[in-house]
């Protein structure tokens, strides 16, 4: 099983939209995709029509692995399941800091699971914390949207700076222009600009488009109410990139 | 995603109208509109899923193809998909996890659309209040299509009720509802096995393998000419197949019964008359120079995976190209092929093929072994092939080249032919420690010999690039990278060689094996 995770120091950058799309995308090409939703506020859950709980909360988890399998639930698209979201993952770091390597205790949980999928997307919440480290760990690749703005682009730098400090080898950065409008002469520059001092920022960028935001209304990926429109290419183009790059490794003949 | 498949038999007399009324009680169901699909059941040309236990079936729908494979006796879901194209070999299932188990069961044989049929569904979901599919219902009114006929014939309707992971409460109401007071009865073999009974579709009858009954004092001639009549038969069943390459299999078993009928060929000149037969074994000779290249090829393109495995991914692009190559060089000698196994020589071959193996003997006009009991000549046949087996593998050296193993591989193959087609002449229990020494030792030749093969067709593809001015340093990198890998495999394979060739040539198998072929030749004298 290949683990994929949205990231961003910063909120609002569209890191659900990117989880939701790209679970929605691979599911349709076949792969058994798992969504976990691990920002409380439940996003990910909403749109796909679940309730955010999961029986017992986080205590549940911690006290009984097999808690995680039960709470998965499939969605209305073949293929795609989710672990929901429950409120009281924002104590994640209180629940799970006192436990023997605590940076662990998720792909610990996701260990009975992983020969029934071929592909877990985690949506992050945003925050540097205890959590986000055990999602670096699990990973093998992290999806950071970017805005093509100042602030966007200073938390990209935020994060650099925090794996120069502790480095992990496994983990694959893939940042990628989110939101981005190119009537807007900066985000312009920085999608110019960036990509030539960083190198690996991928080439698909996702506009800012009414379609995203419409996704909370539809409660469905952009992929299933709109697929021919620009947002809807653009998360093909971008799911069909990392596919190749990180999860599938044989596309290449 | 649906985690298991209940069927059940809906009642012909039952209306649409009734049976959503036992469904919608006090829940909310929301129908699709009903709509006619085609399902396709997919399985090898002998039915490989099927004898697997499994069932795949497809449902073309909106330019998709949703694959659903489950078990055959319990309905289980093994695997749920929706792709673009509709999948010929388990590489084309892209997700990783599926396609190992369908790899597992089909090999590399194709997969074809073997029952159609045209199905009226309609499909309900149950909703919750935030209006999510807890689970889906559907009514299957099958029609199956009569090969080269306009009519359909009506297939018995089934209810599918397909839960939702999650959601098993909802299930089990649904569940209750449908079976209360005996309302649906559950199916107890899957409609895949109706729709095979109607289309007279018998699988079982099916074996690649061919299985020969033989009795031990039948005359030699009257047996080779039954066996090599069932080998004619095969290459006339596969060479429609091979030539539309619909699947590597029909070529595979095409090229095993022709080389089969050379082996016999040439192995009996004291049973078949060798003079009758020049012309017919030439031809023979000139079908399987066309079919053999081809094989070779659909090896090459099969293990991709593995080339690629053995590369970094900066030289895997360079994959490509060589993909390309050996794509091209298929189709060429495809058309090749095609063309010699369409001619007037072929159709001339086969005809007069059949009629020399189905023609009345006349012994007097054929060698004196004709008429020599099965067993006997059998026995003298597999010594001989097993001496001139030692005989060659113990003339290799350690300084021995490809191809002086290649020639101890084409021997060895001839007496694993043998040994396979006159096995129930004699004592099983006693033959089979030969039989698995000689399995064990053509196990390792086949690999020596496909190594070989491989490494020659690297350099080959590696000249010909150069000389058309197409490479690239990376590209030739990696095939050097290849080749070296092939070469390390090869010498890799060598060392199991002596130990396996050791085991056959133990003094102990070759006592038995003399007791064993001269055993009831002793007796019967004996009872004279």
């Amino acid at each position: 099983m290949k683990i994929l995770a949205t990231y961003n120091i910063k909120g609002g950058v569209g890191k659900t939209s990117t989880a939701v799309n790209l679970a929605y995308l691979a599911a349709a090409e076949g792969y058994r995709t798992l969504l976990w939703d691990l920002d409380p506020q439940g996003a990910a859950t909403f749109c796909f029509r679940i309730k955010p709980k999961i029986k017992g909360g986080i205590k549940n988890l911690k006290r009984r692995r097999s808690a995680l399998t039960d709470a998965v639930k499939a969605t209305d698209f073949e293929g795609l399941d989710l672990i929901p979201s429950d409120f009281s993952f924002r104590s994640f770091d209180q629940v799970f800091s006192d436990t023997k390597k605590p940076a662990r205790q998720l792909l610990k949980l996701l260990f009975p699971m992983a020969r029934e999928y071929d592909l877990l997307i985690m949506d992050s919440a945003p925050s540097i914390s205890l959590a986000s480290e055990n999602i670096f760990y699990a990973a093998d690749a992290l999806l950071v949207p970017l805005i093509p703005t100042t602030f966007s682009v200073r938390t990209y730098y935020q994060l650099l700076d925090y794996f120069r400090k502790k480095p992990s080898s496994h983990l694959r950065l893939l940042p990628f222009f989110s939101m981005y409008d190119n009537r807007r002469p900066l985000h312009r520059q920085i999608v110019h600009s960036l990509p030539k001092e960083f190198q690996g920022i991928l080439n698909t960028s996702i506009p800012y488009a009414k379609r995203v935001e419409m996704m909370g209304v539809e409660r469905a990926p952009v992929g299933h109410f709109a697929p021919q429109s620009k947002s809807g290419k653009a998360y093909r183009r971008l799911w069909q990139e990392i596919r190749d790059k990180v999860v599938d490794e044989r596309h290449f003949y | 995603m649906p985690a298991d498949q209940f069927i059940y038999h809906l009642p012909a007399t039952l209306a649409p109208r009734e049976f959503r009324s036992w469904l919608e009680d006090d829940q909310v169901f929301e129908t699709e509109q009903s709509k006619d699909f085609t399902r396709i059941y997919l399985d090898t040309f002998d039915w490989r899923l099927y004898r697997g236990g499994t069932v795949l079936e497809v449902i073309l729908e909106k330019g998709h193809y949703l694959l659903t494979w489950r078990t055959l006796r319990t309905g289980k879901i093994l695997g749920h998909r929706t792709l673009k194209v509709l999948p010929r070999f388990a590489a084309e299932f892209i997700a990783p996890g599926l396609q190992q188990q369908i790899r597992e069961l089909i090999g590399r044989r194709s997969l074809l659309p073997q029952i159609s049929l045209k199905s009226n569904t309609d499909k309900l979901y149950l909703l919750d209040s935030e209006e999510k599919q807890l689970l889906r219902v559907e009514t299957r009114y099958d029609r199956l299509l009569v090969p080269n006929c306009t009519n359909y014939r009506v297939l018995p309707a089934y209810v599918y009720v397909f839960p939702y992971r999650g959601y098993r409460e909802a299930f089990d109401t649904v569940i209750q509802k449908l079976t209360a007071r005996g309302r649906l009865r559950a199916v107890t073999s899957d409609p895949l096995i109706t729709a095979m009974e109607c289309s007279e579709l018998t699988p079982e009858d099916n074996h690649s393998k061919p299985v020969f009954e033989l009795s031990p004092g039948e005359p030699a001639f009257e047996v080779l000419t039954k066996v090599l009549n069932t080998f004619r038969v095969i290459m006339e069943k596969n060479v429609h197949g091979a030539c539309k390459a619909e699947d590597p299999e029909y070529l595979h078993d095409f090229l095993i019964a022709a080389r089969r009928t050379q082996c016999i060929m040439d192995r009996y000149p004291d049973v078949l008359p060798r003079d009758q037969l020049k012309l017919i074994r030439q031809d023979f000779e000139w079908a399987e120079k066309f079919a053999s290249p081809i094989r070779d090829l659909d090896i090459y393109l099969s293990l991709f995976d593995e080339f690629a495995s053995r590369l970094d991914k900066t030289h895997r692009s360079s994959l490509r190209p060589l993909y390309e190559y050996l794509r091209n060089q298929k189709t060429t000698q495809q058309w090749q092929m095609r063309t010699a196994l369409e001619s007037t020589r072929y159709r001339r071959l086969m005809e007069g093929w059949k009629r020399f193996l189905e023609q009345k003997p006349v012994y007097s006009r054929l060698p004196p072994g004709a008429t020599r009991p099965i067993r006997a000549v059998a026995a003298k046949e597999l010594g001989a092939l097993y001496s001139e087996t030692l005989e060659l593998g113990q003339a290799l050296t350690k300084e021995a080249n490809p191809s002086e193993y290649f020639q101890l591989h084409q021997t060895c193959k001839q007496f694993s032919y043998q040994l396979e087609l006159f096995q129930d002449l004699f004592n099983p229990k006693k033959l089979a420690p030969l039989a698995r020494a000689q399995m064990d030792l053509q196990d390792n030749l086949n690999e020596l010999h496909d190594l070989n093969l491989q490494h020659d067709a690297l350099r080959e593809f590696c000249t010909t690039m150069q000389q058309e001015h197409r490479t690239m340093p990376v590209w030739l990198e990696s095939m050097d990278i290849l080749i070296d890998d092939r070469a390390r495999e090869y010498r890799k394979a060598l060392k199991h060689f002596s130990n396996r060739f050791a085991k056959l040539k133990k003094k102990k198998m070759q006592k038995q094996l003399q007791a064993l072929l001269n055993d009831r030749e002793r007796k019967r004298g004996e009872k004279k």
